[in-house]
């Protein structure tokens, strides 16, 4: 086996072979000695397998396939197991990364020497991009983990969980594992924990990632039973904080905002679907403290939307 | 002093190389800075920009700076952005800065003024005159999009290369913008300085020029494939065992690859160039028996400059799929087919009806642009007369521009609804009497059989 690479580029991919060929160009164009490419093709059934084939014999890529998709989570988790680089960072099959961009990311953390450094990125739709800021405004400094989940009452860096904005230590390697089986929201239980569980970071004005907007048939547009996966992803979340009075209002708030956006955007569910969202919803929020459930609730006609989800000794509180 | 120059392709940098080296701007006695701008869906990827070739270093001794626009702009990209009006001031002021400009700007020298960033550079450099140059047969038919009067109004000149004989550029004649030849010479000069690509044993072979219609939404990418083929055969058909292939820059592979598995089944040895370099450098170094193309630039330049024979593939579907009827590629479609012989499947040239060129560019444009061009419904009305509507007109736009009436429209629909019912009516007359016969044939048979 060959030297330890400098950097690990996990790659996951599903059916993009329209937009796949602009970023293995793009990471062709990145590529140096000690950059290692780790692509899983996650069952794709288009062409994307050949697109791979074709960009393996002119770059170096580790190409591992899933012959049945095992879904974002656990594919990104197959890429954690196969990479042996010194850091660690993702990307997604349908955006691309400008020149030099996993440099930037290798030479920051470097300089840095902290566990993760979280960085900015570009959202293009046709010829029309904007640069979207991680919400942190001190840069290149290090910090607190903790620090960038609170005030529960500003956008923090938890509202920013995008796992492929940032570049890792391995040896947090088991920190920024993925919960398996979850095919949506996966990244918010994964920013928690990441924020909770280590112990340095920073954020860097690098904004490399060029993220394609509103890609049909990304997952977030699909209505079946995947999309209610957000409501694990969240109960994960609240039991990772339950013993952190100081971060739970926080949780709190996050899923009662993404509680309220999925209901008022329930119609591409089916009745049946809305009734299991409905209960499940409510058992997730039964088992938390009253006050803080109550505390929580936002001050706009969001509130509506939550209320008949509390259980009742929250309602009574509201009601008070 | 300074001059302002704005190029996005390799072509127009050698346009601008041969107007320079003809005395076009004068003697080079100010600063004269290049901004080259890279306008592809994501130039972040691209490996291959033309500023960065090998051809592009002997073009760009003539400036003083070469900027790279894209990086100026970061990270927007350069079709995408027009500053608002308000922040117009402050940004000409740090863009100046920032090119190192204290002094006055001359002249703004631009390509594809209607549309950014040639549109961008005219609203940040708003005190100079515009001469604008040619970047293709585009040029040769009208505006496409409204240029505002700020821009248009100082546009003085259009420098073009003189590719098909009789006919000026109408780009901007709304603004009276007077056409200058870039001087042939000129133009052979710049590329016999270019470095020369490695031709092999292919002297004399013919050679296929590839566009990339499909992302343009002309072809599908099964069509294009299946043109190139086309050609292929229609060559092999004529005698060549030996073709060139010069690929689209950005299709690279896409288009080699399918082309190369056809000539394995039709035997023949297909070269395909990857050498960066334009393609006439290699009419000039290889002197092609024949180019082939859809309707490219190349046709032109082959057989106007390199006294290669040209011929056209496909130039008529593209006539009648471009949409809409004023887009943009329809006049290099249009010259194309008027002008270049067709190359028939059994590898036959077949030469075009003799036309007034002139008269039919000076028509199409009318009916493109028609608010912009109402002077030149006179003579649209008369080349309709003298030829007909078919092939580069189409019924629906000659009605909406009053050039036939809507009875007419109403007459030729009527008789084209009642030939294709006369074509049913045959077709199904056939197959009545096909299935008689067949009855008749099955009953003599069985009849035939219960006998014996």
């Amino acid at each position: 086996m060959s030297a330890e690479p400098v950097l690990s580029v996990i790659v996951p991919v599903r059916n993009v072979a329209r937009y796949l060929p602009d970023m293995l160009t793009s990471l062709a164009l990145n590529a140096e000695p000690g950059f290692e490419y780790v692509v899983i093709d996650d069952g794709s059934d288009d062409s994307t397998p050949k697109v791979i084939a074709d960009y393996a014999q002119r770059m170096a890529l580790t190409t591992i396939r899933n012959e049945i998709p095992v879904g974002l989570a656990s594919a990104r988790n197959v890429g954690l197991d196969a990479a042996r680089g010194r850091y660690l960072t993702f990307l997604d099959g349908d955006d691309w990364i400008g020149p030099g961009y996993l440099r930037q990311l290798v030479d920051s953390i470097d300089g840095l020497g902290c566990d993760f450094v979280r960085v900015d990125h570009i959202q293009v739709s046709e010829r029309d991009r904007v640069t979207h800021r991680a919400p942190e405004a001190r840069r290149n400094v290090v910090l607190e983990p903790r620090s960038g989940i609170v005030p529960a009452s500003r956008r923090t860096m938890v509202d920013y969980p995008y796992a492929w904005a940032g570049i890792y230590r391995r040896e947090i390697r088991d920190i920024i594992r993925f919960d398996d089986g979850l095919h949506t929201a996966e990244d918010r239980p994964w920013i928690w924990r990441l924020h909770q569980q280590t112990q340095s970071y920073a954020v860097a004005s690098i904004a490399g990632v060029f993220y394609r907007r509103l890609v049909a048939n990304s997952l977030t547009q699909i209505a079946d039973d995947r999309q209610l996966h957000f409501i694990d992803a969240f109960t994960l979340v609240l039991t990772q904080v339950a013993t952190e009075p100081d971060l739970q209002p926080k949780a709190i708030r996050q899923t009662f905002a993404v509680l309220a956006h999925q209901i008022q955007t329930s119609a591409r569910f089916s009745h049946a679907q809305r009734k299991v969202m409905r209960h499940r919803a409510q058992v997730m929020l039964a088992s938390l403290p009253p006050k803080a459930l109550v505390a929580a609730l936002p001050p706009d006609n969001r509130r509506e939307l939550i209320r008949p989800l509390l259980p009742r000794e929250a309602r009574r509180l509201d009601a008070a | 002093m300074t001059k302002i120059f704005y190029s996005s392709t390799l072509y127009g940098s050698m346009s601008l190389a041969a107007a320079i080296d003809g005395g076009l701007f004068g003697a080079h006695d100010e600063r004269w800075v290049l901004l080259v701008s890279n306008n592809t869906n994501a130039p972040e990827i691209v490996d291959t920009f033309f500023a960065d070739s090998p051809a592009f270093a002997t073009l760009s001794r003539r400036f003083d700076d070469v900027v790279y626009w894209n990086d100026v702009i970061a990270p927007l990209h350069p079709s995408g952005w027009i500053p608002p009006a308000n922040e117009i001031p402050l940004l000409t002021r740090l863009i100046t800065e920032h090119l190192q400009i204290s002094d006055t700007i001359t002249e703004l020298v631009v390509e594809s003024i209607a549309v950014a960033p040639a549109r961008t550079l005219g609203v940040l450099f708003r005190d100079c005159p515009i001469t604008v140059y040619s970047d293709g047969l585009m040029t040769y038919g009208p505006t496409r999009d409204e240029v505002a009067m700020e821009i248009g109004g100082r546009a003085g000149r259009i420098l073009y290369l003189d590719l098909v004989a009789g006919i000026a550029p109408l780009l901007l004649r709304e603004y009276d913008a007077q056409p200058v030849v870039i001087p042939d010479s000129n133009f052979l000069k710049v590329i016999s300085e270019l470095p020369a690509p490695e031709i092999g044993d292919c002297f004399g072979a013919p050679v296929i020029v590839g566009q990339y219609l499909s992302p343009l939404g002309i072809l599908s990418a099964a069509e294009e494939n299946g043109l190139h083929a086309r050609m292929l055969k229609a060559l092999v058909a004529a005698g060549h065992r030996r073709v060139v292939f010069t690929p689209h820059p950005s299709a690279g592979d896409i288009h080699a690859r399918p082309l190369q598995a056809t000539a394995r089944e039709l035997g023949v040895d297909l070269q395909v160039t990857s050498h960066g370099l334009p393609v006439e450098t290699w009419f000039q170094a290889a002197h092609p028996e024949l180019v082939v193309s859809c309707f490219s630039t190349a046709l032109f330049t082959g057989s106007r400059y390199f006294d290669v024979t040209a011929a056209t593939m496909g130039a008529e579907v593209v006539l009648e799929r471009l949409t809409p009827y004023e887009n943009s590629n329809r006049i290099p479609a249009t010259l194309t087919d008027a002008v270049i012989p067709g190359l028939a499947e059994n590898g036959d040239l077949v030469p075009p009806p003799t036309r007034d060129v002139a008269q039919l560019t000076e028509a199409v444009a009318f009916c493109m642009q028609p608010q912009r061009n109402d002077d030149l419904f006179a003579v649209a009305a008369a080349f309709i007369a003298e030829h007909g509507t078919s092939r580069y007109f189409k019924n629906r736009r000659l009605t909406s521009v009053g050039l036939i009436s809507a009875g007419t429209l109403r007459a030729r629909l009527k008789h084209r609804a009642r030939r294709r019912a006369i074509g049913y009516a045959v077709r199904a007359r056939a197959m009545v009497r096909r299935w008689r016969v067949a009855a008749e044939a099955a009953y003599e048979a069985r009849s035939a059989a219960r006998r014996s």
